[in-house]
């Protein structure tokens, strides 16, 4: 599924959070949302979601109008996994997992059998079959993310939207974790603040600051030195690692308002 | 642990057997509660009647036993279990869509707005003209409406949202003028007995409840416990907070809208006949949870069958503890039900 903006803005609190965002998110590929804290990728992605509507633009899904579907018909194309998801309830994983289900299911609560083997495919698809009547406040950061990537899963998307998912998790989680994801996810677009990390599991890039989209493409076109230090204010050496072989960025100073460039 | 882990297995392998059970408990209440009294009869002299006026068999009954129990006893019993359902029941509701522990049936000021109601009714006279008790519900339920209205409006502001923080702030302002003037009114009305009937009214009690009364509340108790059951689904999609919500296809504003003005209209109906029973929505669906867990297919009917058996007994103790006279049955709930939540929560902490 694709999606594509025309013209989109969003204000909340008498501010523009995003200005004027044309894009067009390609079906079947792993984008990455890149920028700084507080540029507005948050809210790119609930606008995606159908969380927020569009305060002008139109946003489309495939050649739908986002505004268009129910808001149940939404959540069976698009699902999201949010940036910290916590609860006061003691739900089980398996509980978790079911919630997924909601948008699947009739107003009436009693037929609910058929979806058993749904969940237990996005236990399995995320690997939480294990965890299954593990308590949620007993699990580890990695494995609720896990835990969330199965209900989202269960959803059955045709569209998986990431906020910041690697956030909270070591380095071996964050790797599998988005291993996992890509072997999973249909379309993914995954907000990520770690720019290695984008490089070597995005297709694509899209590059927000301060309200507005300033580069989108394929990631090794997009990442470079010029960028980081335009968006981060950060110099840096972006280039392709010898061993690793993709796209690497090692800052060298940054972090004030004036930076020297190091080419 | 272990204990936690039993009950929440036996969630797992079948989920309806602790709502039968409370069920059948319930019906067991409710019988008892027909015998206990002034006047202490048999249960099968209570059955026996029960089953005659019923039309199941025609079974000779003595016309005093049969006054006590179905004219005098069984509108009460039935007026007890519907309220405590009602009120644990939105209990629930209220404190899953807000995601608030403290939320209780009162969120949105209608205790306040009731008892001002009542007050201008049992004080200041008005409504003379109508029969006390018409003139009390209807001063209730009045009161109540007014203050629900003023809280949604100061809640949604011009934004028009119900946000949760906002809505139980709104609540809380249009509580505290409301308890002001009730405060004023009793303290000016010069009246010794003012403060007494005032006190006696809040803290609620069934006794008026008659069988033109009782089948009202019986049946807005069923048509909130269906209507919500209905929404079960939806109301587990809160568990992770609104976007979460949103995002599983929940119209959170609109669903927001509906459930806190439908509720409120419930519980301001509940309480214009029994005043502000306190203590049955906001700790029954706490033990209900701790013990069934969040999913709302179990815990709504388990709440309502569980308030319903709490509010039959606190009753039945309300009416029978002290000969010749009426507790105020909030009184008996909160004693019956803090210790009983005390050590639920305690045994929690342990685990």
């Amino acid at each position: 599924m694709s999606f594509t903006l025309t013209n989109v803005s969003w204000e909340a609190g008498g501010r523009t959070i995003l200005h004027d965002v044309d894009l067009k998110i390609q079906p079947g590929v792993f984008t990455g949302v890149l920028g700084p804290n507080g540029s507005g990728k948050t809210s790119l992605l609930h606008l995606l979601a159908g969380v927020h509507r569009p305060t002008s633009g139109e946003l489309r899904l495939g050649d739908m109008s986002l505004a268009s579907l129910r808001s149940r018909e939404r959540a069976r194309r698009i699902a999201l996994l949010e940036q910290h998801a916590t609860t006061g309830l003691d739900l089980t994983v398996r509980d978790v997992v079911e919630l997924g289900r909601i948008p699947h299911r009739s107003r009436w609560p009693g037929a609910v059998h058929a979806d058993a083997a749904c969940i237990e495919r996005a236990m399995h698809r995320s690997r939480v079959t294990e965890l299954a009547d593990r308590r949620w406040a007993t699990l580890s950061g990695g494995e609720r993310q896990r835990v969330q990537l199965a209900r989202a899963l269960a959803q059955e998307p045709e569209v998986l939207l990431l906020d910041e998912p690697t956030n909270h998790l070591d380095l071996g989680h964050q790797i599998a974790f988005l291993r996992t994801v890509r072997e999973v996810a249909p379309t993914t677009v995954a907000a990520l603040h770690d720019l290695d990390l984008a490089a070597a599991f995005c297709d694509d890039v899209i590059v927000v600051h301060r309200g507005c989209v300033v580069a989108h493409g394929p990631v090794d076109d997009v990442l470079d030195a010029a960028l980081v230090s335009e968006v981060y204010g950060v110099d840096a050496v972006v280039e392709t690692h010898p061993v690793a072989g993709r796209r690497t960025v090692v800052w060298v100073q940054g972090g004030e308002h004036t930076c020297r460039r190091v080419s | 642990m272990t204990g936690t882990t039993v009950a929440r297995s036996a969630r797992v392998g079948s989920r309806s057997v602790p709502v039968a059970v409370l069920a059948l408990v319930l019906v067991a209440t409710m019988v008892v509660a027909l015998a206990i009294g002034s006047v202490h009869l048999p249960l099968s002299t209570v059955l026996d009647v029960v089953v005659r006026r019923l039309g199941l068999a025609d079974l000779p009954v003595e016309p005093v036993d049969d006054r006590i129990v179905w004219q005098l006893r069984m509108p009460r019993v039935l007026g007890a279990a519907a309220v405590g359902a009602g009120l644990a029941i939105v209990g629930v509701v209220l404190q899953s869509i807000t995601r608030n522990d403290l939320a209780d049936p009162y969120l949105l000021g209608i205790s306040g707005g009731a008892t001002v109601g009542a007050v201008s009714v049992l004080v200041l006279g008005f409504g003379g003209g109508l029969a006390a008790t018409t003139a009390l519900t209807g001063g209730a339920f009045a009161g109540a409406l007014a203050s629900l209205a003023v809280v949604l409006v100061v809640a949604a502001g011009r934004t028009g949202a119900l946000t949760p923080s906002r809505t139980v702030l709104a609540g809380v302002a249009v509580g505290q003028v409301c308890a002001a003037y009730t405060s004023f009114v009793v303290i000016f009305s010069g009246e010794h007995d003012a403060a007494r009937r005032v006190l006696s009214w809040t803290l609620g009690s069934v006794a008026g409840v008659r069988w033109g009364s009782a089948v009202f509340l019986v049946v807005v108790a069923i048509v909130a416990v269906i209507a919500l059951w209905c929404v079960s689904s939806t109301l587990d999609a809160f568990a992770f907070g609104e976007v979460a919500a949103s995002s599983l296809g929940v119209g959170v504003a609109a669903f927001r809208w509906i459930v806190l003005t439908g509720t409120a209209l419930v519980v301001a109906a509940l309480v214009s006949f029994s005043g502000a029973i306190g203590f049955v929505g906001l700790v029954v669906p706490h033990v209900a949870r701790i013990l069934l867990g969040p999913r709302h297919t179990i815990l709504l009917p388990a709440s309502a069958l569980g308030g319903a058996i709490l509010l039959v007994w606190a009753d039945t103790v309300a009416r029978s503890l002290v000969p010749g006279q009426e507790l105020p049955v909030g009184v008996v709930t909160a004693a019956v039900g803090a210790p009983l939540f005390a050590y639920l929560l305690w045994r929690g902490a342990r685990t």
